[in-house]
């Protein structure tokens, strides 16, 4: 029972590896079962040890080595691939808004250039192409401030004398068929003013016109002078006369 | 306005370069220090897990993660206690889900009835006492378990294990002490049953 004071100073001197005190040094040379205890927990601290250095250093596979590598060539790839998918992505997405950009202000620039070719068909006076530019006086009294308002219509220059209508942008092909249709003769021009789709463009103030098919209008001659008709000389003075009156 | 967007395809694309560049530099400076640190990944991994083909597979994946990971890395000196702490912490969370499911299935085996070894090897060597042993580590903390692990790694001095895990000497020292005490003060059992020569 007396050994038992000196059980913690054996366990401690067996962890520690070191020489016992003196006076326990005495002790331990003469009393047997303290020895035992000293060597049990030396021996225990051994085993330990032991056990703790295999545990500590096992030898990888040969497969490990070679396996990392192969798996970061992998990770490799798969994000460079990824990276290439999305710089291409980026890539379209920027050229896809500039492609928009570049339409949006070729539509809503400050000073816009439209080539009359729609109209060019020989129903109108003055059917020869010509580019008309925005900043004319008439134009500017239609001219609207805000952007957006802007956007809205379309300028719809068609080479008359003065007339330059503004539409809806909605009614733009609508107009554009009709237009067309008349310069054919397949509609009369009173077929036009009395449709109902047009009454937008009253409210724009477009002077009433008349519109001449292809058949009534006489061919010109050679010195530049029509052989039109009297009545439809008569109707394209009476055209005129409305159009100087508004 | 339009001219900026053409451009920017082509800037975001020359970032892309020198963004490749960096990472290949980074690459080839980590697939270095592979050769030298793998076999330290897969002994931490092993350590915890006791289990060849668990390790490899935890350690591929830590370094993995430490590839991944490698750019935010400031201090490339500290490479090595990075690399540890992170196979410890991915090891550690492998053998929490495998105890788990190996706590559904089976019960611990309890040392109780076994024939006394003879010696101190014989102890050592025994597979009941390592069972007991490795059963002992599991239930050791981890600070404790991670210095003891890196100390009987050959080739480690106190020195290094401390500058691996950013801790002084003298934390280390005392970490290497408690963990050994702690561990035959959990295989105590074993040493009546000891035979000295």
């Amino acid at each position: 029972m007396l050994c038992e004071k000196y059980e913690d100073t054996l366990i401690e001197t067996a962890a520690n590896g070191g020489a016992l005190p003196n006076s326990l040094r005495e002790h331990v040379e003469t009393c047997a079962q303290c020895g035992a205890t000293l060597a049990a927990q030396q021996a225990l601290f051994t085993a330990v040890d032991f056990n703790m250095r295999r545990w500590a250093n096992a030898e990888p596979p040969d497969s490990f080595l070679p396996g990392v590598r192969s798996r970061l060539t992998e990770e490799r790839i798969s994000r460079r691939s990824w990276s290439l998918a999305w710089a291409a992505i980026a890539a379209s997405a920027a050229l896809i808004l500039g492609t928009v950009i570049a339409t949006r202000d070729r539509h809503s620039g400050a000073v816009q250039e439209v080539k009359q070719t729609s109209l060019d068909s020989g129903a109108f006076p003055h059917p020869k192409e010509e580019t008309v530019r925005r900043e004319s006086p008439k134009a500017s009294l239609t001219r609207i401030p805000s952007r957006w308002q802007e956007s809205q219509f379309v300028q719809y220059n068609v080479a008359m004398d003065e007339s330059r209508p503004i539409l809806p942008t909605r009614n733009q092909q609508a107009i554009d068929q009709l237009i067309d249709a008349v310069a054919r003769g397949e509609i009369k021009g009173e077929v036009l003013l009395t449709d109902a789709r047009i009454t937008d463009a009253e409210d724009l103030q477009i002077p009433r016109i008349a519109i001449a098919t292809i058949a009534e209008r006489a061919p010109q001659d050679a010195t530049g002078n029509s052989s039109d008709t009297p009545e439809v000389k008569a109707r394209e003075m009476s055209i005129d006369g409305d159009r100087r009156t508004k | 306005m339009q001219e900026l967007v053409l451009i920017q395809p082509i800037r975001a694309a020359e970032e892309q370069w020198s963004r490749e560049a960096a990472h290949a530099a980074k690459r080839r400076e980590f697939e270095e220090r592979l050769a030298e640190c793998g076999p330290l990944a897969y002994r931490v991994a092993r350590g915890v897990l006791r289990n060849d083909a668990d390790a490899e597979d935890v350690a591929q994946e830590a370094l993995l993660r430490a590839y991944r990971r490698f750019d935010r890395l400031r201090d490339a000196q500290r490479f090595r206690g990075w690399l540890v702490r992170i196979v410890f912490r991915s090891a550690l969370d492998r053998a929490r889900s495998a105890k788990r499911r190996e706590l559904r299935e089976t019960e611990w085996a309890r040392p109780a009835r076994r024939p006394p070894p003879a010696t101190a090897e014989e102890l050592a060597a025994s597979s009941e006492f390592q069972a007991r042993f490795d059963r002992a580590l599991d239930e050791l903390p981890e600070k404790l378990r991670l210095v003891l692990l890196l100390a009987a790694m050959e080739g480690h001095t106190l020195e290094e294990v401390a500058a691996m895990l950013g801790l002084p000497v003298g934390t280390v020292k005392s970490r290497l002490f408690a963990g050994r005490k702690k561990l035959a003060e959990k295989l105590q059992c074993y040493v009546k049953n000891t035979k000295t020569r």
